[in-house]
């Protein structure tokens, strides 16, 4: 048999030659009585060539180098909710996963024989609040306790007064504090000042233009614990321009409470002319 | 007199507040403003004593922390 010759339009008054009755007219689905006497009929089959056989219903067709059964019966659907997937079960059947619930990720199950949807377990930051520092205090309240550690980011702090301190409080609580402790720059440990409340990061903001403005990262600890673990790590830079970066780290304790809120404040009577405050929870 | 003006962010609702002090944080700023005038006090003092005891001694500061280091 030849192979197919894929389609033609033929003309009005064209030679039909054995090619062509061979290549396209020839090309349908042969019927057999099965596959017996489709193998003694067509001796050379050509890759594509079809066939039905009536004892097993079934179609055939030819890859190149055997006869092939055409698949027919499709898969039935087994979703039934918006959100729902598809997976092979055990013999390759389908089976539906029902969608999960918000923030849940796709895994695999313990035996490792499906997927599943998961709360995850841990790991990852998760931004909580930007905030514009203004006016003589800035406070972010309200703070969620549902994740392990907080880590706040300042950056581009600056006052409208020289020579201040920029204090950092938790809770805002005078009496549940441990004074901080300044690593500086050139290694001499420093016991930081007890301002008053609950400080646990502070460093010296010189910076009327935004042009030396500060910048910090501060973490705490198991904040959402009232138990005196609340240890909190600070690390401070600004742009100095007489001793260019100014950096320096330091490390205080707070207890008692679960901390909600966060206070930045300043030394001196003046106010924040700029700067900005990211609170990210950290699973 | 206004009280200075401070910022409140809930960052549950994301609603910022921008007020005056309460007369209890007025009291708080106030008391923090005095010891800030008392911290800079003392630290002038110190850094006068320092100058009279270098000039005394007849030495400059780096010369001072290189007999120190």
């Amino acid at each position: 048999m030849a192979a197919g010759l894929g389609f033609k339009d033929f003309a009005t008054g064209e030679v039909l030659t054995a090619a062509d009755v061979d290549g396209y007219l020839m090309q349908g689905v042969w019927v057999f009585a099965d596959a017996a006497a489709r193998d003694a009929a067509v001796t050379s089959p050509q890759e594509g060539n079809f066939a039905y056989l009536k004892d097993t219903n079934v179609t055939t067709y030819y890859t190149g180098s055997v006869w092939a059964n055409l698949d027919t019966t499709g898969m039935t659907n087994p979703m039934t909710t918006t959100g729902d997937t598809i997976y092979s079960s055990s013999g390759s059947t389908p089976a539906r996963l029902g969608i999960g619930t918000a923030g849940q990720v796709l895994q695999v199950n313990s035996g490792a024989t499906a997927p599943e949807w998961a709360t995850p377990a841990g790991g990852g930051m998760t931004l909580l609040s930007t905030t514009t520092l203004s006016g003589a205090t800035t406070t972010i309240s309200a703070i969620s306790g549902s994740y392990t550690d907080l880590q706040v980011v300042i950056y581009g702090a600056y006052v409208s007064a020289n020579n201040q301190t920029f204090l950092v409080s938790l809770n805002a609580d005078a009496d549940e504090h441990d004074n901080s402790y300044i690593f500086n720059s050139d290694g001499s440990l420093s016991a930081g000042a007890d301002y008053n409340v609950g400080n646990v990061g502070f460093y010296s903001i010189d910076d009327t233009s935004g042009a030396q403005a500060l910048s910090g990262v501060l973490t705490i600890y198991n904040y959402a614990s009232a138990d005196p673990k609340n240890y909190v790590c600070s690390a401070w830079m600004r742009n100095d321009s007489a001793s260019n970066n100014r950096a320096n780290s330091s490390w205080g304790r707070y207890r008692g409470a679960a901390v909600s809120s966060i206070l930045f404040d300043i030394s001196g009577a003046t106010t924040f002319s700029g700067g900005t405050v990211l609170v990210y929870g950290v699973k | 007199m206004s009280k200075p003006i401070v910022r409140i962010h809930n960052i549950e609702t994301n609603e910022v507040i921008d007020r005056e002090m309460t007369d209890i944080e007025f009291v708080n700023y106030q008391a923090k403003l005095n010891k800030e005038i008392e911290r800079q006090a003392e630290a002038n003092a110190k850094a006068q004593a320092k100058a009279k005891l270098l000039e005394r001694l007849g030495i400059t500061a780096d010369e001072a922390k290189l007999l120190l280091a």
